[in-house]
């Protein structure tokens, strides 16, 4: 066998990945091309950090797409690189320093505005221009979202709201109310959720078998604290008046402000209150390591969470609604 | 799935995520890297990752593709019309999390999470332990500047 460039760089790409996902590497070719010859004189590398430890539809999709580009532009090779979430951005900024980044990488490991602050990605108004690229069929606030000082910096392929995941048996059977699916019911309150939490728990002071009523959570960096008025980022009030938002870069903090202080010490009673509705962090860990996410166990009635927690419901058929 | 709630301030502000795809600046190869990056999120590619991953599609057109493969979940106790409700007014009330936002994430991740810890396993109470992570993050801001 020859081993091309191309060889082996997709071979060093397959051990970064893992033996997990050898599986999911696309076929090699069955004959071998010297390079510079035949058809591959035409062709143009480009490479893409992908992460190595990401999920197996993840990796799937990668794989097909990867494939079936090749299909649409023959002539354009597409190399990957598999390299850990902790390791992603120092990965990309080690080679952004060292002159040779990839041309594609992705905001898996929250890298867009590290990538952004250190200008190592390039603004694509004018290739969107040049290749008459129609930008109306994406949601607008998935490109709000990575628009900095009026420039695109990247375009999004997901966009993800945070919802709450409820097991409808629990809920009926306890009698409590269901969350709505109408955005704009403000009878829908941290208030309304914890009382409903509050009847569909039972057995709280037997982690075997408790049914908890909601794991509620912080958000990233505790900005469920919106919900209360305040943001960890400012002392005025919501994420709006947060300016390390826009600029991605954070001069001050506020985490012990009244604010912060009343919406973790909510979420705390909802664990260790007189009425605990919630799993401590050990029945937590417990459930984890058997299930995966806890609301999968079925013994969580409500559960604050990311919209791709969806795929794990359609990788399992639960007994329950 | 059902909407995020309202707080005692009157808002339901729900964390937004976006998983977004760049082109590197000084690769070598920019023209080819974008034809990639088009093809990812408008073209075929975008087709298939809302068949596949399972996450909401930002392209408009794939919304259909991902509210198909939902409705093959067993036991989902939502309509169609509901769940499209539920996921697609979520983003006339969300703002962008800071994981999306903030440059050095996961170290600030990593600095929340740390100096939580304490709380959560009701070592502190929950005014000190605050208190040690107001510490903790203005120790990492006098650090980086």
């Amino acid at each position: 066998m020859v081993l091309t460039r191309r060889r082996f760089l997709k071979s060093s790409a397959v051990a970064a990945t893992g033996l997990a996902l050898a599986a999911c590497v696309p076929a090699e070719p069955s004959v071998d091309m010297p390079a510079g010859t035949g058809s591959d004189a035409e062709t143009t590398e480009i490479t893409y950090l992908i992460r190595s430890d990401i999920g197996v539809k993840i990796q799937e999709w990668t794989d097909e797409a990867i494939a079936d580009f090749a299909t649409v532009e023959p002539n354009i090779t597409v190399e990957t690189i598999g390299v850990p979430w902790g390791d992603y951005n120092a990965k990309l900024l080690a080679q952004y320093a060292a002159g040779d980044p990839p041309e594609i990488s992705a905001n898996y490991a929250a890298g867009f505005p590290t990538f952004y602050a250190n200008d190592a990605i390039v603004a694509l108004d004018e290739l969107v221009s040049e290749n008459n690229v129609d930008l109306s069929v994406i949601e607008p606030a998935a490109l709000d979202a990575v628009t900095r000082n009026g420039k695109l910096w990247a375009l999004p392929l997901a966009h993800l709201p945070t919802i709450v995941y409820y097991n409808l048996d629990a809920l009926e059977e306890a009698g409590a109310t269901v969350p709505p699916i109408d955005w704009s019911d403000t009878s829908w309150t941290t208030d309304a959720m914890l009382a409903s939490a509050n009847a569909a728990a039972q057995d709280m002071d037997d982690p075997t078998k408790a049914q908890y009523g909601m794991i509620f959570g912080t958000g990233q960096l505790g900005v469920f604290e919106w919900l209360w008025g305040g943001d960890p980022f400012n002392n005025v009030g919501g994420p709006e008046h947060t300016e390390a938002y826009k600029t991605g870069l954070v001069s001050e903090a506020f985490y012990d402000s009244e604010t912060m202080n009343t919406f973790i010490g909510w979420v705390y009673d909802a664990i260790y209150g007189s009425s605990p509705v919630s799993p401590r962090p050990s029945d937590t860990d417990a459930i984890q390591q058997l299930v995966g996410w806890p609301m999968m166990s079925g013994r969580i009635a409500m559960a604050i969470n990311g919209a791709w927690s969806v795929t794990n419901f359609a990788a399992v058929e639960p007994s329950w609604r | 799935m059902g909407a995020f709630p309202y707080g005692p301030a009157g808002v339901n502000t729900s964390p937004l995520f976006n998983d977004s795809w760049m082109l590197g600046k000084g690769a070598k190869e920019q023209d080819a890297g974008f034809r990639f990056l088009q093809y990812l999120a408008v073209e075929k590619g975008a087709e298939l990752y809302a068949q596949i991953t399972g996450f909401f599609p930002a392209h408009k057109e794939n919304y259909p593709i991902y509210f198909d493969s939902l409705m093959n979940i067993p036991n989902l106790a939502l309509s169609r019309e509901d769940a499209e409700t539920a996921l697609l007014d979520a983003f006339n009330y969300g703002y962008v999390t800071p994981g999306k936002t903030l440059d050095s994430y996961p170290e600030w991740n990593s600095t929340f999470n740390q100096t939580m810890g304490p709380i959560w396993n009701a070592e502190v109470s929950v005014a000190d332990g605050l208190a040690q992570v107001q510490a903790q993050f203005e120790s990492v801001i006098e650090s980086k500047s």
